[in-house]
């Protein structure tokens, strides 16, 4: 038997190491889309529906931000967390929190610009019915994320999906120490560069299953991510 | 709620920037139907969204019982609540329709147990007993607009604005609108203002009709006397009567005839006396022999013009000159095909037909 046969061999059986990583994985990356869109949210609903100077700045400042390589995250997150840092007394670092927080600075500009897209969507025709209806801002902005709540969900679906794949900055604060700190992306790297083939193709595997999980579900959205008016 | 506008101006952006409404002012007195009667692009809709302190007006200012509640500085949002705009779309929500009027109670702050008698009364006017729990994006276009026109009403505001109410609903729908507004009327606590370019339904609902043209109203007042008598080349334009004269209705026994300097049609008349004769260029018809027909009218005479306008020709007739005056031109609509098939062109013998019925008196 191959590698290719013992990879699916060890997902056919349930091998309690792959599903223990694909477990912290998938915990760690929903748990930072989720901390992500909770800032996202309020950021793209100032920048999408505010009408404020400055505003047109800060989009572009969001879309800068999504350009930042993921590694330099890691290497601020490694220096805040890090023992010397500002936060070492938190001890994070090497934890999985740690991977939960740079995930999160990583998909917090990724997720605004996608919120801000799903905002656009909305026909401003409906803000102003909430808006003469009597409703203040914060009636305009429920209208808005109900109206556009599909799209808001693909967007943090996206989110997940781009830190689900995420490997160097992980390791980086993550440290990928087996039984704690042991992501998917990481332990392929870990195992690939190790010779071990069989595990890191079983989560390999695993991972294109999720993402393309993730781009079903996606096209499902679509339909229902039409937000304009009748 | 007495509404007060003063010199409203207002400018879309561009491009290129419209001045939309210059120097408009409108007073409107209190409950009651006040129509806004203009033509697309008059700036009906932008004068709505001024009232209802969506927008503020670059110029002007407009008071509501005497209070100034918009300027070129902005809003008063708190008086947003005394207003509510319904649009010429239904724009709801995601969600059923009770959800939708709900959402609104709740915008405005209305405590939940008065929230069902708020919308009760209309559900029966409006037709809606049957989609009250159906998702908006499963009901059709006239419900939608129904359902969007009960949440308005819901809101029970002093100021009711309505964007075209009834436009590019069928009969059915329009009919419950209409008859909605008519019975919120009837309670006597409302201001209406109702934006159409339905002449009729202008003149069905409203008390006091207010002509919008070149960004102010060009003409205003009682509905019946002032549709019946416009005074504006603007109006008379609107009303889209190509064949519009003043003369008087003489009775003759077993029909009536409208006589007036070069004219004497047969007409349909209730009674006799001074009054205008509006025949629309679509009521007529073109032949080149003396039809044998049913139809009361035929005046022969040469064709002076043949108009393209969009889809239709407009074919202007001379008919001779009479003793005692000038004959005036009379004006026909017809397709393209039908001149083309004709062979229609200037300087040709036709004649125009019409019924007694196609010409519409009103009262002087």
């Amino acid at each position: 038997m191959g590698p290719f046969g013992r990879a699916l061999e060890l997902i056919g059986t349930l091998d309690s190491r792959v599903l223990e990583v694909v477990g912290l994985s998938l915990a760690v990356s929903v748990a930072a889309a989720s901390l992500a869109a909770l800032f996202a949210l309020p950021t793209a609903l100032a920048l999408g529906l505010g009408r404020f100077p400055g505003r047109r700045a800060l989009r572009a400042v969001v879309r800068a931000l999504m350009m930042v390589p993921a590694v330099l995250i890691g290497l601020l997150a490694y220096l805040m967390l890090g023992r010397g840092g500002p936060l070492g007394a938190l001890g994070l670092l090497y934890t999985p929190t740690a991977i939960v927080l740079a995930q999160a600075v990583l998909a917090y500009p990724l997720e605004t610009a996608l919120f801000l897209a799903a905002f656009e969507q909305v026909d401003p025709l409906l803000l102003d019915a909430t808006r003469t209806t009597g409703g203040g801002r914060r009636w305009v902005a429920r209208a808005a994320v109900r109206q556009a709540a599909p799209a808001l969900f693909a967007a943090g679906l996206t989110g997940f999906a781009r830190v689900l794949g995420e490997t160097g900055m992980t390791m980086m604060v993550g440290g990928n120490i087996t039984g704690e700190t042991r992501t998917m992306t990481t332990a392929i790297a870990a195992e690939t560069m190790r010779g071990a083939f069989e595990l890191a193709l079983a989560l390999g595997i695993l991972l294109l299953l999720l993402s393309l999980a993730v781009n079903v579900a996606l096209l499902f959205l679509e339909p229902g991510n039409d937000a304009r008016a009748r | 709620m007495r509404v007060h506008a003063d010199g409203l101006g207002r400018t879309l952006a561009g491009p290129p920037p419209r001045r939309v409404l210059d120097g408009l002012s409108l007073e409107l007195p209190g409950p009651g139907v006040h129509a806004v009667l203009g033509a697309n692009g008059s700036g009906k809709t932008t004068l709505l969204r001024l009232l209802a302190l969506l927008d503020a007006p670059d110029a002007g200012e407009l008071r509501f019982d005497g209070e100034r509640v918009a300027g070129p500085r902005g809003v008063a949002r708190g008086a947003r609540r005394r207003a509510t705009l319904v649009f010429d779309r239904p724009a709801l929500l995601r969600g059923t329709v009770r959800w939708n009027v709900e959402f609104a109670l709740r915008a405005r702050g209305v405590p939940a147990a008065e929230r069902p008698a708020r919308l009760a009364p209309w559900i029966e006017p409006l037709g809606l007993g049957k989609i009250l729990d159906a998702r908006v994006d499963r009901i059709s276009a006239g419900e939608a607009r129904r359902a969007a026109l009960a949440r308005g009403l819901a809101l029970g505001t002093e100021l009711l604005l309505l964007d075209e109410p009834t436009a590019n609903l069928d009969p059915l729908s329009a009919g419950l609108v209409e008859g909605a507004v008519a019975e919120l009327c009837a309670r006597r606590e409302t201001t209406v203002v109702l934006a159409t370019h339905d002449l009729a339904q202008a003149r069905r609902l409203a008390g006091q009709v207010h002509f919008l043209a070149g960004g102010r109203i060009a003409q205003g007042g009682d509905a019946a006397a002032m549709l019946d008598a416009p005074r504006s080349t603007a109006l008379a334009a609107f009303l889209g009567v190509e064949n519009l004269f003043r003369g008087v209705v003489e009775d003759r026994g077993d029909h009536q005839r409208f006589i007036a300097p070069g004219i004497d049609w047969a007409v349909i008349a209730e009674r006799p006396g001074p009054c205008w004769a509006a025949l629309p260029a679509r009521d007529v018809l073109v032949a080149r022999d003396r039809p044998a027909s049913s139809a009361m009218n035929a005046v022969e005479g040469t064709i002076e013009r043949v108009e393209e306008r969009g889809p239709t020709v407009l074919v202007v007739l001379a008919p001779p000159d009479r003793e005692d005056a000038p004959a005036p031109r009379l004006t026909a609509a017809v397709t393209r095909a039908t001149v083309q098939a004709m062979g229609l062109a200037p300087g040709q013998r036709a004649w125009l037909v019409w019924k007694a019925a196609s010409v519409r008196l009103f009262d002087g």
